[in-house]
């Protein structure tokens, strides 16, 4: 042995290890950034880990609710009680549900023919449907004797019914059908009546927000703009197709979002109708329903292509997209007011339950859990523009007719934008103006 | 009651009567729709033609033979021959108009939330529900009183002299603080104190002073703000600018009226005795008078001729006259002295010139300061000539309003004051170049180039001067454009929604595109290729484009190693210094010795062998056994012949590390990690630097204290499991959330950066 000595920290493993789990232990940390070379590259690596983990994880699909004997209509979800989900079939039959259980809690048949909607007071106490037999009913939500099995009230349209809102405090509610109608509760006619055009309107939505605002889509390919106490609609916006549906934003009063047959979907400002805010592509088939979830920074979209697509407000493509085998064409999706869920209803009589975040935990998390899940999503975040965390995060499997679907829609679009850049090519320059996705699709605004 | 009865069957009687006969009828008749509602609408189902409905006309008539209805007859009769009101609108005209209107109102109604979400979407974090729960909270005395019971001689005090109940002013409590306003109001509450105490720290800390020179320039401090303050109160409250006015005057007086700084004192004539002869003496008696001159000035400018003469007056000292420290005589332009001479002009340019002062500027030399003067001049004539022409422009253009044309002013003193500005910059144009040269040749030459450049300068100023009277005669048309625009501004300023965006402060990548979807069939035999493809890909991205210089995570950290020999390659270069061990702080110490027992160095070694092993190009031998001969078991082609099927390969360049000693260099790309590098910058980045600063920001508690690990990794939406989030109300409007930023303007201004 020679002389030399080297100095080392020795330290007594009581100061570091734990003896129970309980026990709080301070890390001791040198953060001198010279002592940590590699410390991006590091982070690299734990955002790769995270991103794999969370596809890992990324089970949706909580369940389905069964019981309906036709295909799902409608949905509403009740203001006050998360668990508490109605649908609406078909068949006219009206089923409410207990989501903590998943399980049926009524069921009866409200009407002849399809349900058109359903939705809830905003006490939560009743809750008013619309069928194709021109009858708007009204319902508890809650049986506690017999009586209350039959409908409280029962209106008498003189015209189809296809759409029912209910304003955010007062006791109003819309209809639209051949006409958009507003009703008092107490009264069995309507207070009043929104003409413009002769074209049926099938959906209508009260602004939550700006309260007194609503909007609804007609089937001249439109979009009208109420305010409910105005004596005249406010203005309309006319698309390249029909809107299938409308939602408004919650936390943003003069956004709302249109489901369009023509595979996109529309977020309009409602002070800037000329264009479109946002268009969202990626659906394949028509869009049938869409809801924005209660924090009002995404918005989920039932497609008849057989998936539910889960976008941001503010960008033009899907986050997610869910699909299961035995999913058929969606007719409603709802995103719950807790921000987690989502339930979807679908043409096969079934109503599914998906988590809004595919890899979340659900249940109690324990703050060390949550910190290193939120340390692994501030990194995925931060590494999301690096070439292999933006594949890992961006994969899905999807059907393989979506697949060929979409395959299709490319090369329909490679094909007019090659068109366009090779007349581009062969013109004067500036003749032929690079337009943008938004100034694209022709929308018309009417006075 | 009975009576009441009756009438009732009587009526039900006659009802069943009249239906009955009617029955006998045939005929279907609607009867009119008994509701028991209002209604606006006209339900077209039970719609009856014969209205008995009362006719005016008829009713005319009926009327005319009475007398005593009259007044009735005549108003009708007012009404029938009244002029007819003007055609309305034809339908869909009048229905667009409503809805124009309501439109509009809506417009400007939603633009109220402008603020909030505009907020919501650029905030670092937003948790849901927004609404805070509100509690009402009792005063503690409530609650105490309600756990103490009273005993039974307290109770029957009670009822001799009831307590009189403290009532808790309630109105403060209404509106109880949240969280983060109470966090603000401290910390503006411990700012004042702070600022409190170090005033009081200062207050005292000066009052201990004791010497005289301090407290002088203290007065004169005061003086002088007494002054500035005296002149703004002259634009805005005359009456109070009198009464300070007569203060000062006062405090003028009496200095005047004393013979203090008068140099009379015997101070100041025992000194004058030596002033002769000694500069400094010289220097304080004239400190002495500049001190009296300036407390007996006068405030305004119009100093009369007589108050010129008592200045002159006190000028009695002819000892002094010449003094180029007096400050009397610096005052005199044209009586120049010998050190003033010296340091004056062009000289005293050049001097600063030399010494490269950047704030030259400001020191202008007599002749830049004649330039300046005519120009000022030329200015004040074009300005003048604007004052003049204006009114005329307004009398031809009577609609032009007088706002306009004040903004017109102000522009053109804006413009003027630019002018001075470039004229700065021009004369900050003469370069240390020229002067340079001249420097060395003599004095007249200077001034030569000194004149050519004036020379320069005004015709310069003369161009500008064209240039601002075409641009003041556009001016002149513009107003009225301006005048459209605002009114087409306030139409838009509904929608102030980008300007109240907030600038990101730390920007994360946005990737706002198309998902990867596959089959999972097809995925098994997909990637690969995908892999392939893309990695080429990377590589043709790199090579190509400039811009999109690679982005290495091994190549942010820029850290100096200080303790390790190699730490991180420094680039693409590949070079690294190997042999700089400047940088080795740590006393070298022998591994060998260090780790005797484990044979570390021989491990490396055989380490770096293997490498230069694998690394050698070998020999590929081509030979077919029984190829052109006999072959089988036994049979050995000769030595030759095999040789002649071994090709050798290439030779490669030699190792860099090949006599570096126990060090390994890595010569080869790694292909798999070129899948890993960025290719293009994201979204919201507009520069490589500040994508790679955002990269290098450590999040990890390994790396960082643990409650900036906390900040860092907050999620930016938080919700709160199993809670209903409402949408927004109105409440929302009210609460107030910046608290220090209250000026609208600023926060556009920063909305803006």
């Amino acid at each position: 042995m020679s002389g030399l000595k080297i100095k080392v920290i020795s330290r007594n493993p009581e100061d570091y290890l734990r003896a129970t789990k309980r026990d709080i232990h301070k890390i001791q940390r040198n953060y001198d950034p010279t002592q940590h070379p590699l410390e991006a590259p590091r982070e690299y690596v734990r955002a790769l880990n995270a991103v794999k983990l969370e596809r890992v994880f990324a089970k949706p699909f909580l369940g389905s609710l069964d019981g309906h004997t036709d295909g799902v209509s409608s949905m509403a979800k009740h203001p006050n009680r998360l668990s508490m989900l109605a649908s609406g079939a078909f068949d006219g039959e009206i089923r409410l549900w207990d989501l903590t259980s998943r399980k049926c809690t009524r069921n009866f048949i409200a009407h002849e023919g399809w349900v058109r909607s359903i939705c809830f007071t905003p006490n939560g106490q009743t809750f008013t449907s619309a069928g194709d037999d021109k009858t708007i009913k009204t319902w508890k939500s809650e049986v506690e004797n017999p009586d209350d099995e039959d409908p409280m009230n029962t209106l008498l349209s003189m015209s189809v019914v296809s759409g029912v809102s209910h304003h955010r405090d007062k006791p109003i509610f819309a209809t639209c059908g051949e006409h958009c109608q507003l009703w008092e509760s107490t009264r069995n006619e309507p207070v009043k009546v929104f003409k413009w055009g002769v074209d049926s309107l099938h959906h209508v939505a009260f602004n939550q927000v700006e309260n007194n605002l609503l909007a609804s889509c007609a089937s001249d390919r439109s979009i009208i703009l109420y305010d409910c106490r105005e004596t005249a609609p406010l203005r309309k916006v006319v698309l390249e197709l029909r809107s299938n549906a409308l939602s408004w934003n919650p936390m943003e009063a003069f956004m709302f979002t249109v489901a369009n047959e023509d595979y996109n979907l529309y977020t309009f400002d409602v002070r800037k109708l000329k264009q479109p805010v946002n268009i969202h592509l990626d659906h394949t088939s028509a869009v049938i329903d869409v809801d924005y979830a209660p924090t009002g920074r995404e918005f989920v979209a039932g497609s008849y292509d057989k998936t539910v697509r889960i976008f941001e407000t503010l960008k033009g493509h899907s986050r997610d997209v869910y699909h299961t085998k035995r999913m058929q064409r969606l007719t409603c999706v709802k995103w719950s007011l807790d921000n987690k869920y989502i339930m979807t209803g679908s043409d096969e009589m079934n109503i599914r339950m998906w988590k809004a975040r595919a890899s979340e935990k659900l249940g109690v998390l324990k703050p060390r859990e949550r910190t290193a899940l939120n340390y692994a999503d501030s990194l995925k975040e931060k590494f999301a523009g690096h070439p292999q965390i933006k594949r890992i995060a961006r994969h899905r499997h999807v059907p393989k007719h979506i697949l060929n679907a979409q395959k299709e829609l490319r090369t329909i679009r490679e094909k007019s934008k090659k068109k366009e850049a090779n007349r581009r090519a062969h013109s004067k320059p500036g003749a032929v103006p690079i337009v943008p996705e938004r100034k694209k699709h022709d929308v018309k605004e009417d006075e | 009651m009975e009576d009441h009865d009756d009438q009732e069957l009587i009526s039900a009687e006659h009802d069943h009567l009249v239906s009955a006969i009617s029955k006998l009828d045939k005929t279907q008749h609607i009867t009119q729709p008994s509701r028991n509602e209002p209604t606006s609408l006209n339900s077209e189902f039970n719609l009856i033609k014969n209205t008995n409905k009362v006719d005016l006309g008829k009713v005319v008539t009926a009327l005319k033979g009475s007398a005593q209805h009259s007044n009735i007859t005549n108003k009708l009769k007012r009404l029938q021959n009244a002029q007819a009101l003007p055609k309305p609108l034809e339908k869909p005209q009048a229905e667009r108009i409503k809805r124009a209107t309501g439109y509009e109102a809506t417009k400007e109604k939603v633009g109220k939330w402008d603020a909030v979400v505009a907020r919501n979407r650029t905030v670092d974090y937003v948790s849901f529900p927004l609404r805070s729960m509100t509690r009402k909270e009792h005063p503690t005395k409530i609650i105490l009183s309600k756990l103490k019971s009273k005993s039974p001689l307290e109770k029957e005090l009670d009822v001799i002299d009831p307590p009189v109940e403290a009532e808790e002013v309630e109105d403060e409590k209404s509106f109880p603080m949240t969280y983060e306003e109470l966090l603000e109001h401290r910390k503006q509450m411990a700012k004042l104190r702070a600022q409190q105490s170090y005033k009081a720290a200062k207050a005292k800390r000066q009052s201990k002073i004791k010497s005289k020179k301090y407290h002088r320039i203290l007065k004169k401090e005061k003086l002088k703000q007494q002054l500035k303050e005296f002149e703004e109160l002259q634009e805005k409250d005359p009456e109070e600018a009198l009464k300070k006015l007569e203060e000062l005057e006062k405090a003028r007086a009496l200095e005047r009226h004393t013979l203090r700084h008068k140099n009379t004192g015997k101070w100041a004539k025992s000194k004058l005795v030596r002033a002769k002869y000694d500069k400094e003496v010289r220097q304080q008696l004239a400190e002495q008078l500049a001190v009296s001159r300036g407390l007996t000035q006068k405030t305004q400018d119009t100093s009369s001729t007589d108050d010129e003469a008592d200045e002159n007056e006190v000028i009695t000292d002819l000892t002094l006259a010449q003094d180029p420290l007096n400050p009397w005589m610096m005052k005199r332009p044209d009586k120049s002295n010998v050190d003033s001479e010296f340091n004056f002009g062009y000289k005293e340019y050049l001097k600063n010139k030399m010494q490269e002062n950047p704030d030259s500027d400001t020191e202008v030399s007599e002749n830049e300061v004649s330039t300046l003067t005519s120009l000022k001049e030329n200015i004040l004539k074009l300005s003048n000539s604007n004052d003049i022409e204006t009114p005329t422009v307004n009398r031809s253009h009577l609609e032009v309003k007088t706002k306009p044309q004040q903004d017109f002013k102000c522009q053109n003193v804006k413009i003027v004051k630019q002018k001075k500005k470039l004229v700065a910059v021009s004369t900050s144009e003469w370069s240390v170049e020229i002067i340079g040269e001249q420097k060395s040749t003599s004095n007249s030459k200077v001034t030569e180039v000194f004149e050519d450049l004036e020379n320069q300068i005004s015709k310069k100023v003369e161009q500008k001067l064209k240039n601002l009277r075409e641009s003041i005669e556009v001016l002149e048309r513009e107003p009225k454009k301006e005048n459209k625009f605002k009114s087409k501004d306030r139409n838009t300023a509904t929608d102030k929604f980008e300007s109240l965006k907030f600038k990101n402060q730390n920007p994360k990548p946005i990737i706002d595109e198309v998902l990867l979807e596959t089959n999972i069939r097809e995925t098994e035999n997909l990637p690969v290729l995908d892999k392939v493809t893309k990695i080429s890909q990377t590589g043709r991205l790199t090579d190509t484009t400039q811009i999109n210089a690679d982005i290495d995570p091994g190549k942010f950290i820029e850290v100096k190693p200080k303790y390790l020999n190699t730490a991180l390659s420094k680039g693409e270069s590949n070079i690294d210094d190997l042999d700089d061990n400047d940088e080795q702080i740590v006393p070298k110490v022998d591994i060998e010795e260090v780790f005797e027992e484990d044979d570390v160095v021989a491990t490396f070694r055989q380490e770096k062998q293997d490498e230069v092993d694998n690394d050698i190009p070998k020999n590929i031998d081509l030979e077919l056994p029984g190829w052109g001969s006999w072959g089988g078991m036994g049979v050995k082609a000769p030595k030759r012949k095999r040789n002649r099927f071994i090709s050798k390969p290439i030779p490669k360049a030699r190792r860099r590390d090949e006599n570096k000693g126990d060090v390994i260099i890595n010569e080869v790309k790694i292909a798999k990690l070129e899948a890993h590098k960025v290719s293009e910058l994201p979204f919201p980045f507009t520069s490589i630097s500040d994508y790679e600063a955002s990269i290098r920001v450590p999040l990890g508690n390994t790396f960082i204290p643990e409650t900036a690990h906390k900040k860092l990794i907050r999620p930016n939406v938080i919700t709160k499991a199993g809670t209903i989030i409402e949408p927004m109300d109105e409440e929302q409007l009210m609460l107030p959330r910046n608290l220090e930023f209250k000026n609208q303007n600023v926060i556009e201004l920063l909305a803006k950066k």
